[in-house]
């Protein structure tokens, strides 16, 4: 590490400043890029599964409890409500990770973080099936309150697509056999999607005044009284816990098989055996 | 510059009109879907007329979907996407190209034949005329959505499914705002906004969609 003197700062000219500042940048990018060099993805977060899921747990276990025993039935829908606890984090989740598989896309098509692939793979059917989840839920929920399992609203069938466009980005990663292929085939797609999503949900939205009506109008929910949000805020860090702990434990896994050759994975599996 | 996109464009062209078969199957394929509604729902001519809307776009959609499949595979097959990398021309500029003499023997054509709509459901002259122009500004989109899902997959020997996987979700905003038009100048009220924003849709998919398929034809040249 270069020493800079800050006792003679009349010499420092702005030329000097601006490669100090560059190679500060540079040191802080090319550090950055040693965590997320695959051995060092899975040396440093492999242990963080163990306690991301501990959290899950005890923040799921308290708020199921909490919303599903203690929180007050709702006036209007009694107990029906409490699904709730499950269908509003499934679906913030569904939508998150999507716009998440988006971002690691532009990582690695752009930087070409290797990682970011990776991470997109291991997340993008965790995001599938929450989205299933959250579809099944609002069915489930839609009954006792519509009085029908599916109506077409604005937000069920925007969620409806989305479903269909993560099964195009799981799709993609399972058709290629190439590893590097398949994470920029999945990356183009996931993009051009997350570009896209805005588009669908205002077309679907505009689709849905124009041929039925809002019959049912799902924006203007009544204020909650904590009593009731507080479990379910509970519960959305609970599955955002959740969420990381799959997806780390699946990215962890996916870099052992593809990784299975090199040197520092036999090194890893060598010492683990010793010990 | 130049010398490149007139050379692209004349063989895009000689090829297309050599082959004229693949695009006249595809219309064939376009009036068989069209005749399997009437043929579901029944010869109710009302309930025709409120459906032929609906009825012409899914066929064109559909149309649009299959003759895209397999577009750039003999560009892979033979190296010609390779010479166009190696050359350093724009990628992207060749796919538009690509992409532009296709709708005009396919999309356009589907256009062209959207007056069917008028003997098969009963439409009214303008209602045709609106149908036909937003077929005119909707199926280019089309076209090139299918294109990105075309690159996508043109390596995997069975993509034909995959493909109409990935394009299907991303071309429903198109097949909605399209299909409103013609309600819309039902319901009384005003058809220009919806054209214009088809048209809005088109420029920005004209612009942008073009890198899209570079980068995704870059896949399938390693």
């Amino acid at each position: 590490m270069p020493e800079i003197d800050l006792s003679d700062k009349s010499k420092n000219t702005h030329s000097e400043n601006a490669q100090n500042a560059q190679s500060v940048f540079v040191r802080l990018w090319n550090g950055f890029l040693l965590t997320v060099a695959m051995p060092h993805f899975y040396r440093i977060f492999s242990p963080w599964v163990k306690w991301l899921s501990i959290i899950a747990m005890v923040l799921l276990a308290i708020g199921s409890v909490w919303g599903l025993a203690i929180a007050p039935p709702d006036y209007l829908q009694g107990n029906s409500y409490r699904i709730i606890f499950i269908h509003v984090p499934t679906a913030s989740l569904a939508l998150s990770i999507y716009l998440g598989l988006a971002v690691l896309g532009v990582i690695s098509l752009v930087w070409k973080v290797k990682t970011a692939a990776v991470v997109a793979q291991a997340a993008a059917p965790v995001g599938l099936v929450l989205c299933v989840l959250s579809l099944i839920t609002g069915a489930i929920w839609g009954k006792p309150t519509w009085g029908a399992y599916w109506v077409w609203d604005g937000r069920l069938t925007s969620m409806l697509v989305l479903a269909f466009l993560y099964v195009g980005v799981v799709a993609l990663f399972h058709a290629f056999e190439n590893t590097a292929q398949q994470g920029k085939a999945a990356a183009i797609l996931s993009i051009v999607g997350a570009v896209n999503l805005p588009i669908i949900k205002y077309s679907v939205v505009w689709w849905n005044t124009l041929h039925q009506g809002s019959t049912f109008s799902l924006t203007t929910a009544p204020q909650m009284p904590p009593s009731m949000y507080l479990p379910l805020l509970v519960m959305i860090f609970g599955f955002y816990f959740m969420v990381a702990a799959l997806v780390i434990y699946r990215s962890c896994t996916i870099i052992l098989v593809r990784e299975r050759q090199k040197t520092w994975l036999k090194a890893l599996i060598a010492a683990r055996t010793m010990q | 510059m130049l010398p490149f996109i007139s050379t692209t464009l004349r063989r895009e062209l000689l090829l297309r009109f050599n082959h004229l078969s693949s695009g006249l199957y595809m219309l064939v394929f376009f009036v068989l879907v069209l005749l399997l509604f009437p043929l579901a729902v029944g010869a109710n001519t009302q309930f025709l007329n409120q459906i032929g809307v609906a009825a012409i776009w899914i066929a064109a959609l559909l149309a649009v979907l299959l003759g895209m499949e397999g577009v750039f595979r003999a560009e892979v097959d033979d190296g010609t996407l390779e010479q166009v990398i190696v050359a350093r021309q724009s990628l992207a500029l060749w796919a538009l190209i690509k992409v532009g003499v296709h709708w005009l023997t396919g999309g356009f054509a589907i256009v062209l034949l959207s007056v069917l709509s008028m003997p098969l459901f009963g439409l009214h002259v303008n209602e045709a005329g609106i149908l036909a122009l937003s077929l005119l500004l909707g199926t280019p989109i089309l076209t090139l959505i299918a294109a990105i899902a075309a690159a996508l997959t043109v390596s995997l020997k069975s993509g034909g499914v995959l493909m109409s996987l990935i394009a299907l979700p991303l071309q429903l905003p198109v097949l909605i705002f399209a299909t409103g038009a013609v309600d819309v100048l039902r319901a009384g009220g005003a058809v220009l906004p919806i054209l214009a924003l088809l048209a809005a849709g088109l420029i920005l998919s004209v612009i942008f969609i073009p890198f899209a398929l570079a980068s995704a034809l870059r896949l399938s040249v390693q």
